[in-house]
Order: structure tokens, then C-alpha cells, then sequence
């Protein structure tokens, strides 16, 4: 009875374990690589994707007509006074701009991969209305593990069951993004 | 053995039961002493890092003065926050030795060297190289204040900060975002990845920092003196680095370097007596500003920002004493300045009759005119009156931001220096019509409306000291921009003072062995007679309006220092296009703003970019003292060793 037991233990865990993973999207390339908030994490990302020899293009104003020829939108979002600064934009002009980025990605039907690296730097009031519009849109968040240590991106991820990837650090963010990024 | 007789045994029991019972009232006495001390009796810091207030603290705990723990504490800041100070830089230095009464400012801003002309330099292009650095004066101008006015040998003082370089600290919130922001210039660095970044990426918020090659300059200051900074090997390398980096130092150039030692400057505010720092440094506008500002019956009960009225008369108020530092402000050394015209009542009477209070007026902050203070003071005003031809020059140039026109803004360039392109059209013209193929090339999406200066938040910093003796010290200090010219030499970062120069402006040009004007305000405030509080600010021009509006806070609307320093802030002035405010004041404030004809921009609600103000003061009823550190930026205040504020970041 109780090898029984065990084993249908087995067969339902490897049937979520097989669920979960077939719910993972990949992401295909090229990779439409942006911004939320304008902060200067984006072109970390970049040399992310550069060490992965990925197909992406960096475009920190993008629109939604920017969107055509990508397969995956990437985006990085953190809150920069300083950045928005050089883009000569507003915090509200910013936010219309990823608001409607989204929701075009949406409508094409092309995926979205958040990846939050600034950690606690890229939290607060500031950041936390990008951080949670972007979130909320995405297929799938890698985030620097200090940047949830609230639990802020597991709780807005867990109601849409979006697959949450947390790192240590920026360097190790390269492992999940190699996971996810289709070849 | 010694035998004593029963009277005499009475009387020796007697004694030992008065002995005892002296000895615990003695022991009573002490422990009640020691916690009124620990609850705020002994002294109290302010500063932009918890361990650099913990230095000051370690310093008055040792029975050390303001003057020790206010340079402990300046050493260290320069060490756990690498971005906005330290030995390779300056700053102003405001001493008030309550026994005598006397208030003296030490002007340890960075120097030209002999030669400055003998090379060519563009501070629009140059910032961020050797190029820009001038002769360092932290380490003169701080071992100067110790031999003067403090108690504490230099090993001592400079102890915490040895310690925090080599064995290092955790990166804290506001450094692991400045680390992030300026990622680029320092991974194109390597001296400076080597100590910022980890395989490849900016150090984050807990990890050590570690500066081994600091330590070890600060070890030679520590056991030489001032010698171990501006002779022999640090010279040297420091010397050969500039030079290697295209910029001009030499040894005689250290060597000869003096801290100035001042007069500060005095005025009053509705009966607080201010105490600032005097030209080139901006204690001249704030004292003009305030005297102003006394002008004004704020229609607002709880605090200006909930008026628009009040925040535009305040606004105009800084337009003009912001043109007017411009005009006048220079090194006293080399020029003469109209300081007591710039802080006379009546000039400030005659400024303020100008403004118009129910628009902006003139409607672009550019078109502010700057006033006439000579005839207040006995001065020849041809000294530092504008000539005919800088009148014609005086809309091109900035203080902070200071630029050739002739070689900085090239003649191809789409954009004007108020970033308007030349042509008339706005950016989304040009982006959404084809036919300007030939618009200037940038990176995709990247537009440059606004400098990056301008959102250069909070560069340098404050920190504020009051000891049990009611000794005060008020200390800004920086690199210029954040990690100043980005140029680190034997683990120093050099700073990029040189671009607080002007090329235009004649109270600011370039000499030999002259010092850069600055926006650093430093300030003390007494109430009849009595010292009332130390404070200051980083935050580069923002800071004379930002202090200007901490006093108001204080003065006008009786708010305590905690409340005062974390209610909300603006920013206007001649040189920017814009009126910044943060989000926290209400949109219809924002609106009615607009109305007024201010080109109102919003920022974050507790904005870096609105400095970090540094407050030590004395309890209203005399009893102890408060302090307040900003929560713009991470810092901390503590009251002998009781943190009364935990350092909260900023966005």
C-alpha cells in the first residue's frame, strides 16, 4: 500500500514537474530589447544577451511600431530620474509609453520577458508602478533575488501564475535567460 | 592582626556603612548621568552614511569636539561613499567654537594649478577625464581644522575611515543605485571596475567594497599629515596620473596648496541669525534668497507647497538670486565681490519688488536679469559689474554647468544651449516626419533634452556636528560631479572641479592657483545669540534654494527638523528650463503653476536630485539635541550613539 502510495506521489509530482515546464514559454529570437523607467539596467541586460550571442535589437524608447520583426519584447524596468532626464521624458510619459508597448505586444501576440537586475535600487515608489505594469504583462520574470525580498514580484507574478526565476546576482542572470531564449 | 576596642569597631562600621552608601549614590549619580548622556546631552551628527556618523560618534565618545568628530566623520563619508567625496576632492568647512564665540569658514575647494592655460579644455566633453581635475584640498583643509580647533591626535580621527577602506563595507542602497547609474563610466575604467563592479556588473546593494590602495594613502595622511598627501609618493603617482591622463598637476602645484581660512558671511532671517559660507562658495545667494524671501506672507498655514502662490513667489526669488550669483560670485582672492550689496536688505527690497506676483515674469527663466548691488556696499562697481560684451554673453553661460560656446557647442550642433533645437521644431516633428533624414544621429530612441548634469542628484555631501559644548561645525564637501572626473590615481578619485569654471562668466574665469566658484552653502543659524542648528546639502545648484527651504520649513512654519528636512521640495532657477517639483505636491498646485506661466516639471516624490539635507540642532527647549538626516539619501543621524533615524533610501 504504501509503495503504492509513493509511487502515484511520483506520477502526480512528475505531471506538474512536466505542466509547469510545458507552461514556460520560450522565447524566440530577435529580441526586442527596451526599457521601463529609463534606468541605465537595460544595457546591463544587453551585455547579458551579448554574452549569449543573442539576436536583439536595443531601442530604450520604443513603441509599438518599433515591435515589428521581434519575436520576444524584453524588458527591463527600474526607475531613473537620471534617465528619463537624457530621454526628455516624464515618469508619465514613460508609463504611457510601456503601457501602450505592452498591450501592442499583447495584441501581436509576442511574448514578454521581464528582467529585473537593479534589486533594491530599482524598488520603491518610484520603480514599483513599472515594476508592477511589467510584471503583470509578462510570460516569464528572472529577477536579482534582493529585489523581492518583500515578496513584491513573487505576489503580482503568483496571481497569473507567471514563472518566477530568482537569481543571486546580475552575472548569474545569464543561466535562466540561456534557459528560456530559444536558440 | 590589629585589635580594636567596641567603640572604636562602632565608629569603623559606621564609616564603611557611609563609605557604601556615598559609593552607591556615587554609582546612582553615574548611571543616571550616562543614559540622560546616551539620550542626547553629549552631541549629535548628521551625515549621509551611517558610518561616518558612527565615526563622529566614536570621536565625541572619546571626549573629541565637534571640530574632531566633524573631520573623523569627513574622512570617513569620503571612504563609504566614494561617489560624492573624499581625498581627492574639497569642500567648506563652517567652525563655531562656542567658548569664543567665534565662527570661522575654511575654503578647502579644489585650486587651478599655476599653469591651468597650458592646456585646452572643453567642460562639456572633457568632465569626465584628468583634464578636469584641479589640486585636491580634503586633506589640508581637514588636517588644518584639527590642528586648529580640535582635541584628537590625526591617527585617531582618521581611524574609522582606514578601517572602512581597508577592510571594507557593505555597498548600502544609495551607492549600489549610483553604481547602476554611472555603470558605463566606470566598466570603461578599469581602476575603477576593479574596486566598483563584480564580474563585470556594478557591486549591488551588500556587498564589501574594499579600497586596499586608499588605505594605504590614508595611512601615510594618517602617520605624515598633510605631507603624506602633497609630498613624496602620493604626489608623485597623483602627479604622474593627471599628467599620463592629459590634465595639468604638478608637484609644486600640491605642495603649495593652503586651505583659505575666513570671515563667513552673516545676516539674519526674521530675527534667526544665518552664518554661511562666504565667495566663491553661495552663502551670499542663500542670505539674498532668504532676505527676500522675508518679503513674502505665505498664504499657506501648514507649508508652502500647498500653495501655488507661495511656491511661485518663491520661485521668482530664486530666479533672480541665481542670475545674480552668477554675475557676481567669483573668488575674492583674484576680484572683488559685492557681497555685502548682494546680502543688504534694501537690495533684496528693491529684487523683490520686481517680481510679479501672479506670473512668471519674465516668462523663460533664462530671460531673468540679473541686479545692480553695487550701489548698496562701497565698492567700485566696475570691478565686478558686467562689461558691455559679457551683458551680451550673460544668457549663454552657467555656473555649475559652465561651457565654451565656442568650442563645447559646436556649430553643426541641432540644439541650442537651453537644448531647443535651433531650427524651431520640436522634437516630435522631427521624429515623426521623414523628411528629416539628416536629424542629428544618436543612439535609437535616445533623446537629449535635459543634460545629464541636471539629474546629477545629489553629488557631494553634508554633514553636520554639535557637540556637548555647543561647538558646531557645518561641512560640505565633494568631487564635483559624481565620482568627479571619474579619474581614480593609487586609489584616490580625483575630481573634475575644473568645470565649475566659466569661460564666459567674468567672476568665474580660470587664474592661477584660483578656486572655482561653488554652489556649497554650509550654514549655522543662532536665535538670540544661542546656536540653533547646523545644516547644509549636496545636490550642485539645487543647494542654496534646498537649504533656503529647509529654514523656511523651520522658520516660517514652525515644523521640527525631522518634518522639515522630509517635506516636499522644488527647484527654479536662471538656469534651467525648467520649475522641478516633487510628485508629492498636489497636481492641482501643479497645475495653477502651470497657469502662472512655469514650465513645471514633476520628479520622484522624495527626489535625489533635491540633495540630501544634513540637520544637527538643538532641542527647541534647550535640553538636547535633534538631527535629521534626509531620506533623498541614504544617511543617518544619531544622537551620541542612539539612532534616532534609520537610514531610509531614496527612489
Amino acid at each position: 500500500m504504501l509503495k503504492k502510495l509513493t509511487l502515484l506521489a511520483i506520477v502526480i509530482a512528475s505531471l506538474a514537474a512536466l505542466s509547469a515546464s510545458a507552461a514556460e514559454t520560450k522565447f524566440q529570437q530577435p529580441i526586442l530589447l527596451t526599457t521601463a523607467g529609463q534606468s541605465v539596467d537595460v544595457k546591463l541586460a544587453g551585455v547579458l544577451l551579448d554574452r549569449l550571442k543573442v539576436n536583439y535589437t536595443s531601442n530604450v524608447t520604443a513603441t509599438a511600431a518599433d515591435l515589428t520583426g521581434f519575436k520576444t519584447l524584453m524588458v527591463v524596468p527600474g526607475y531613473s530620474s537620471k534617465g528619463l532626464g537624457s530621454a526628455g521624458v516624464s515618469r508619465e510619459d514613460e508609463l504611457a509609453r510601456v503601457r501602450n508597448l505592452l498591450a501592442a505586444a499583447k495584441a501581436a501576440g509576442i511574448p514578454v520577458l521581464t528582467v529585473h537586475l537593479g534589486g533594491k535600487a530599482r524598488r520603491g515608489v518610484q520603480s514599483d508602478d513599472f515594476n508592477k505594469l511589467v510584471a503583470e504583462a509578462s510570460a516569464t520574470v528572472i529577477i536579482v533575488d534582493q529585489g523581492d525580498e518583500d515578496g513584491f514580484f513573487s505576489q503580482a507574478c503568483a496571481g497569473a501564475m507567471i514563472p518566477l526565476k530568482p537569481v543571486k546576482n546580475m552575472a548569474e542572470a545569464m543561466k535562466p535567460l540561456e534557459e528560456v531564449i530559444a536558440k | 592582626m590589629m585589635y580594636l576596642s567596641g567603640g572604636r569597631q562602632q565608629k569603623l562600621r559606621g564609616r564603611v556603612r557611609r563609605t557604601a552608601w556615598a559609593g552607591l549614590l556615587f554609582l546612582v549619580f553615574v548611571f543616571v548621568w550616562s543614559t540622560a548622556l546616551a539620550g542626547g546631552v553629549g552631541g549629535v551628527a548628521a551625515t549621509a552614511h551611517p558610518l561616518a556618523t558612527e565615526a563622529a560618534n566614536e570621536m565625541l565618545s572619546r571626549g573629541g569636539n565637534a571640530v574632531d568628530a566633524a573631520v573623523a566623520a569627513a574622512f570617513a563619508i569620503g571612504v563609504v561613499e566614494p561617489d560624492g567625496s573624499g581625498i581627492g576632492g574639497g569642500g567648506g568647512m563652517l567652525v563655531y567654537l562656542h567658548d569664543r564665540r567665534q565662527t570661522v569658514y575654511i575654503n578647502y575647494y579644489p585650486q587651478a594649478p599655476q599653469d591651468p592655460g597650458s592646456i585646452s579644455f572643453s567642460a562639456r566633453q572633457e568632465r569626465d577625464t584628468a583634464k578636469s581635475a584641479l589640486v585636491p584640498g580634503t586633506v589640508a583643509g581637514l588636517c588644518q581644522a584639527l590642528r586648529d580647533y580640535g582635541t584628537l591626535p590625526l591617527s585617531v580621527v582618521m581611524a574609522p575611515a582606514i578601517r572602512y577602506a581597508g577592510e571594507g563595507f557593505p555597498v548600502d542602497p544609495t551607492l549600489a543605485g549610483l553604481l547602476l547609474d554611472n555603470m558605463e563610466a566606470i566598466a570603461a575604467r578599469p581602476p575603477l571596475a576593479e574596486i566598483f563592479m563584480s564580474s563585470g556588473f556594478p557591486k549591488m546593494e551588500g556587498e564589501l567594497l574594499q579600497q586596499p590602495e586608499l588605505a594605504h594613502v590614508l595611512e601615510l595622511v594618517a602617520a605624515q599629515g598633510p605631507d603624506g598627501f602633497y609630498k613624496g609618493e602620493t604626489a608623485a603617482r597623483l602627479v604622474a596620473g593627471v599628467t599620463e591622463g592629459g590634465g595639468v598637476m604638478t608637484l609644486a602645484d600640491l605642495a603649495a596648496f593652503q586651505p583659505t581660512m575666513s570671515e563667513p558671511l552673516r545676516g539674519t532671517y526674521r530675527g534667526v541669525e544665518v552664518v554661511t559660507a562666504p565667495a566663491p562658495h553661495s552663502g551670499a545667494t542663500l542670505l539674498e534668497s532668504l532676505n527676500m524671501l522675508e518679503h513674502v506672507e505665505f498664504e499657506s498655514k501648514d507649508h508652502f507647497t500647498s500653495s501655488a502662490r507661495d511656491i511661485h513667489l518663491m520661485a521668482e526669488v530664486f530666479r533672480r538670486t541665481y542670475a545674480d550669483r552668477s554675475q557676481y560670485l567669483g573668488d575674492p582672492r583674484f576680484m572683488d565681490v559685492p557681497a555685502d550689496g548682494l546680502v543688504a536688505k534694501a537690495y533684496a527690497a528693491e529684487r523683490f519688488a520686481e517680481i510679479n506676483p501672479y506670473r512668471a515674469e519674465p516668462r523663460a527663466n533664462k530671460d531673468v536679469p540679473y541686479g545692480s548691488p553695487g550701489k548698496y556696499e562701497n565698492l567700485a562697481p566696475a570691478s565686478a559689474a558686467p562689461t558691455a560684451a559679457a551683458r551680451q554673453d550673460r544668457l549663454r553661460w552657467d555656473d555649475d554647468r559652465d561651457e565654451d560656446p565656442g568650442s563645447a557647442r559646436q556649430a553643426d550642433d541641432p540644439f541650442d544651449r537651453w537644448n531647443r533645437r535651433k531650427d524651431g521644431k520640436s522634437e516630435k516633428d522631427v521624429k515623426e516626419s521623414p523628411a528629416q533624414g539628416a536629424a542629428p544621429k544618436r543612439e535609437t530612441g535616445e533623446g537629449r533634452k535635459i543634460d545629464d548634469d541636471d539629474f546629477d542628484g545629489g553629488s557631494t555631501t553634508h554633514l553636520s556636528v554639535i557637540d556637548a559644548d555647543s561647538n558646531m561645525v557645518s561641512l560640505t564637501q565633494t568631487l564635483g560631479n559624481f565620482f568627479g572626473s571619474k579619474t581614480m590615481v593609487n586609489g584616490i578619485l580625483l575630481n573634475n572641479a575644473r568645470v565649475n569654471f566659466s569661460t564666459a562668466s567674468p567672476a568665474n574665469l580660470i587664474g592661477p592657483n584660483k578656486r572655482p566658484r561653488s554652489s556649497i552653502t554650509p550654514t549655522l543659524a543662532f536665535r538670540d545669540g544661542r546656536p540653533l542648528m547646523s545644516l547644509g546639502s549636496p545636490g550642485a545648484g539645487r543647494i542654496i534654494a534646498t537649504v533656503a527651504q529647509v529654514m523656511v520649513n523651520i522658520i516660517d512654519f514652525g515644523m521640527d527638523v525631522e518634518a522639515a528636512n522630509q517635506a516636499p521640495r522644488f527647484f527654479c532657477q536662471k538656469f534651467d528650463e525648467h520649475l522641478f517639483i516633487e510628485s508629492r505636491v498636489a497636481a492641482g498646485v501643479v497645475d495653477e503653476l502651470k497657469r502662472q506661466g512655469h514650465n513645471v516639471r514633476v520628479l520622484g516624490d522624495m527626489d535625489l536630485y533635491f540633495g540630501g539635507v544634513q540637520i544637527a540642532a538643538f532641542k527647541e527647549d534647550g535640553t538636547g539635541f535633534v538631527g535629521s538626516a534626509d531620506k533623498r539619501r541614504g544617511g543617518s543621524a544619531s544622537v551620541l550613539g542612539v539612532d534616532i533615524l534609520e537610514p531610509v533610501p531614496g527612489d
